[in-house]
């Protein structure tokens, strides 16, 4: 950097290239700063649901054990954490691009179902496909269907101005009744009961990641999806597009960006990985398409990429967070007098809780305007 | 030196200084004022005023000095404590509830009471508005809901509630930052208003026009220190100015242009452009002009004729009914805003915060939004972060954008530094034709003395530049021609040479007189 300045400039603020120390401290500290208050949300939710089951519980110690650490008692236990990790973090992903482009999809759960009867429907039809092409072609039908449900209400929005919220929450009513309908007529398994769809052919199941058995390569397309959605938001110019479509529409169309356009890809990708979730639950969990399969995936993700903070690599950690839970509470239901519910009950007061921090944060906001 | 016109000093702060941390907000400031008149306060962003008001109002505690009201000393302890002295204090800000009437407004916290204090008096709460608002004449029902009111009637309601608890001393903060060109005239009368009914106005204000148009002494502030008082009459603007700025200010003049003929072809033109809104109004009407390479064309206007749309309808952000706008010959009528800048059109919106920036991402997105394809920004279809914390230094540095480093939020930024960073951006581009709308409004001197060398640097380079402003001086010193606004069309062009203050204004306010009527 040159010494001399071209300007006559009395106060100029400090800009030399700062150095590759300076630049981790401040890293640091803005990761700090995000993740304080969630993490505080959290401690704060485990410590109010432990003295809850203080009250109900003859041995709470044991069932908070039981909870979080019997996750990871034994390689299946594991294995059931990433199961059921997969589907939250696929779909968290997801959501983080749609409500980072501004548009809030709330129709993950709709979208999970109808790429999961896609998958399961195209493996169930060619069955005469080897291993990889079936796969693959079931996975991007998974997709494609999730995408194409989003579409609807991306499109209602843009050129109808149509709240999202509505849409994309009525849809997946639609789109429930439309699986329960399928699974119960076309695609039911006659010789089973309930509303299940034939078993899949052996060769579309995906392969098991190897020593965690009931955990599937799909929690490490998963995983792949957090570096690549990192490096899409804040590393192309496409990301940074979206992000300021979201932040302030017409800024972004000042400046030349396509809000619409950013609104239907987003809506597209966010609604394609959910479909894409709901295929690598059929092909490599349930093997069928069960109509009651999700416990909530889609709204729980809701809560999973919010209490991130819209953050793609915080989803990984709440994500796993999360499936912790719904996983550790049927190993504490079966071993203590503690009912699963408490989960349920625990994810409510994290809401909560994250809503409250939220208000406060915002009045603190409102009073340092007035003062300032 | 205090001015020996000045009465009876009814306030006086002699020394007050305040630090927020390491930082010197106010460092040595005296004042004194006198009973009934009006005094501004003027100064530079930054240079202490809004802390000096939030001293007098009780929201900050000054760290050294003495303020006395009415020769006694007083500990301003809070807002409450303020009001009780008789300190009342119109914010920037509205501090209005917009579902809730004027009257209840006026009186929130603290409506008259019946039946041992349980129910509010409605009536007398009306009654006692309606008598408020008589009182200074001010064109306002205690019943209408504040959210239907223009930002002119909402400000006339925050000083009837400032006044509505007997405050003699009124303090003011930049009021005019939010009021288009007529509401800052019937402002102007209000204050005059006050002043006759024996209030005392402390006006905050970094306009210069509004200082020696309404008040009897003008106190300037520089980096925190009071750096003199003086009588308004006979005070020019140009020496306020550099008292403000501490040095010889170059206020814009015209620059030295060669003939409109030796420019060769129109690089924009505008031709019978027509533009209706959402009710199928014309807000825009055959509006006809083009602007050479090199030539800056002024738009005046009373504001809210056509300016805004004009603007959104260059740019592509705006669709059109008929006309045809054409950049190098090219038709680019259809085209999208995108396509629009890919041709080398920029665009400096009128409200920053609105359309010229996002206030939550950094000075480097903010600075390289829409630049990313130039000056390898991206590398293999990433963001080089090294590039673009390069670029958004030099663009600081370039732009003396202060206060920011490439990483901060660009909303926290002063007003002034904010417009500079969407003036960085919009320059970065080497526009060919640039469209720039208010750049100077609640921009502080210094800065808008730097906008507008650079708006004229730009047309130096062969940029055409349409310039819309409701501030004439600004037109005036800038265009080689000036366009009139009103209501939606462009009534005459004149020729800079031809165009005089009161010509434009008769062309103005024409316009005001017809929708008056």
């Amino acid at each position: 950097m040159s010494t001399t300045r071209d300007m006559p400039a009395p106060i100029v603020a400090d800009v030399r290239q700062e150095t590759r120390q300076a630049a981790l401290r401040r890293r640091a500290r803005e990761t700090w700063t995000a993740s304080r208050r969630p993490l505080i949300a959290v401690a704060l939710t485990l410590v109010s649901g432990f003295l809850l089951v203080v009250v109900v519980s003859d041995n709470p110690v044991l069932a908070y054990e039981q909870l979080f650490f019997a996750n990871f008692a034994t390689p299946a236990n594991v294995g059931n954490l990433l199961m059921r990790a997969t589907p939250l973090l696929l779909i968290a992903v997801g959501i983080i691009f749609s409500f980072r482009a501004g548009i809030f999809n709330v129709g993950a759960e709709g979208q999970l179902y109808v790429g999961a009867i896609s998958a399961a429907a195209v493996a169930l039809s060619l069955p005469a496909l080897p291993a990889v092409p079936l796969i693959l072609v079931s996975m991007a039908a998974g997709l494609a269907a999730g995408a194409a449900l989003a579409w609807i209400p991306g499109q209602l929005k843009v050129r109808f101005n149509v709240d999202e919220v509505v849409t994309t929450l009525m849809l997946n009513f639609t789109a429930m009744l439309l699986t329960s309908y399928l699974v119960s007529k076309p695609l039911r398994d006659p010789t089973a009961y309930g509303a299940t769809s034939r078993l899949l052919p052996p060769q579309s199941h995906l392969p098991q990641i190897p020593g965690l058995p009931t955990a599937s390569i799909g929690f490490l397309i998963a995983l792949i999806m957090v570096p690549v959605a990192w490096l899409v938001l804040f590393r192309t110019p496409w990301g940074a597009n979206l992000r300021a479509a979201g932040s302030n529409v017409r800024f972004a169309e000042a400046v030349g960006v396509r809000a619409r356009s950013e609104i239907i890809r987003a809506m597209l990708l966010s609604g394609g990985l959910a479909g894409l979730a709901g295929a690598i639950y059929v092909l490599g969990t349930g093997h069928r398409f069960e109509q009651n399969f999700s416990p909530g995936f889609g709204l729980i993700a809701l809560t999973v990429a919010l209490l991130a903070r819209l953050h793609p690599v915080a989803v990984l950690l709440t994500s796993l967070f999360y499936a912790a839970m719904l996983n550790g509470a049927a190993y504490m239901q079966i071993t203590t007098d503690v009912p699963r519910s408490l989960v349920s009950l625990l994810t409510g007061l994290l809401v909560v809780l994250m809503t409250v921090e939220f208000r406060r944060r915002h009045r603190a906001k409102v009073r340092k305007e007035v003062g300032a | 030196m205090e001015a020996s016109t000045a009465g009876h000093p009814i306030l006086r702060l002699q020394g007050i200084r305040k630090t927020f941390g390491s930082k010197v907000a106010i460092d040595a400031i005296d004042l004194s004022v006198a009973a009934g008149e009006v005094h501004a306060i003027c100064g530079e962003n930054g240079a202490g005023k809004s802390t000096l008001m939030n001293i007098l109002a009780g929201i900050h505690q000054p760290d050294a000095g003495t303020i006395s009201v009415r020769d006694r000393d007083v500990q301003i302890t809070g807002p409450a404590e303020a009001s009780r002295l008789g300190i009342g204090m119109v914010h920037q800000h509205f501090t209005l509830v917009p579902s809730m009437t004027v009257a209840e407004n006026i009186f929130l916290g603290r409506q008259p009471r019946r039946w041992g204090g349980l129910v509010a008096d409605r009536a007398a709460m009306r009654r006692a508005a309606g008598d408020m608002i008589a009182r200074y004449g001010f064109d306002l029902r205690p019943d209408q809901r504040v959210r239907e009111l223009t930002v002119g009637q909402r400000q006339r309601v925050e000083i009837i509630k400032a006044l509505a608890f007997d405050a003699e001393i009124l303090i003011l903060d930049e009021p005019t930052a939010v009021l288009t060109p007529a509401e800052v005239d019937d402002l102007m009368n209000v204050i005059a208003v006050l002043r006759d009914r024996g209030r005392t106005v402390l006006f905050i204000t970094h306009k210069l026009r509004e200082v020696t148009a309404v008040a009897d002494r003008v106190t300037v502030i520089r980096h925190g220190r009071s750096v003199g008082t003086r009588d308004t009459a006979g005070l020019s603007e140009s020496e306020i100015a550099d008292l403000m700025v501490g040095r010889a200010v170059f206020l814009a003049e015209r620059k030295q242009v060669p003939p409109r003929t030796e420019r060769g072809d129109d690089r924009l033109t505008v031709t019978g452009l027509t533009s209706l809104d959402g009710r199928a109004r014309a807000v825009l009407k055959d509006v006809t002009f083009g602007i050479r390479p090199g030539e800056v064309l002024g738009i005046a206007g009373v504001e809210g004729n056509g300016q805004t749309e004009l603007a959104e309808a260059l740019t592509g952000l705006r669709p059109v009914t008929s006309g045809r706008v054409t950049l190098d010959g090219a038709d680019i009528t259809a085209w999208s805003a995108g396509r629009r800048r890919g041709a080398g059109m920029a665009f400096i919106p009128e409200d920053r915060l609105d359309r010229g920036l996002s206030p939550a991402m950094s000075v480097a997105e903010n600075l390289a939004a829409s630049n990313y394809g130039r000056g390898g920004l991206v590398r293999r279809g990433l963001i080089s972060q090294v590039a673009l914390r390069r670029f958004a230094a030099d663009q600081i540095r370039r732009f003396d954008i202060r206060g920011a480093a490439p990483e901060t939020p660009v909303g926290t930024l002063s007003g002034g530094n904010m417009q500079k960073v969407v003036l960085a951006r919009e320059l970065a581009r080497e526009p060919r034709v640039l469209v720039v709308s208010q750049p100077t409004r609640g921009v502080d001197i210094g800065a808008s003395e730097f906008v507008h060398r650079q708006i004229l640097a730009a047309a130096e380079r062969g940029c055409a530049v349409l310039l819309i402003s409701s501030e004439l001086s600004e037109v005036l010193a800038l265009s080689d021609r000036i366009g009139v606004m009103l209501r939606g069309r462009v009534v005459d062009v004149l020729d800079a040479a031809d165009a005089t203050e009161t010509r434009l204004g008769l062309l103005m306010s024409g316009g005001r007189a017809e929708v008056a009527a």
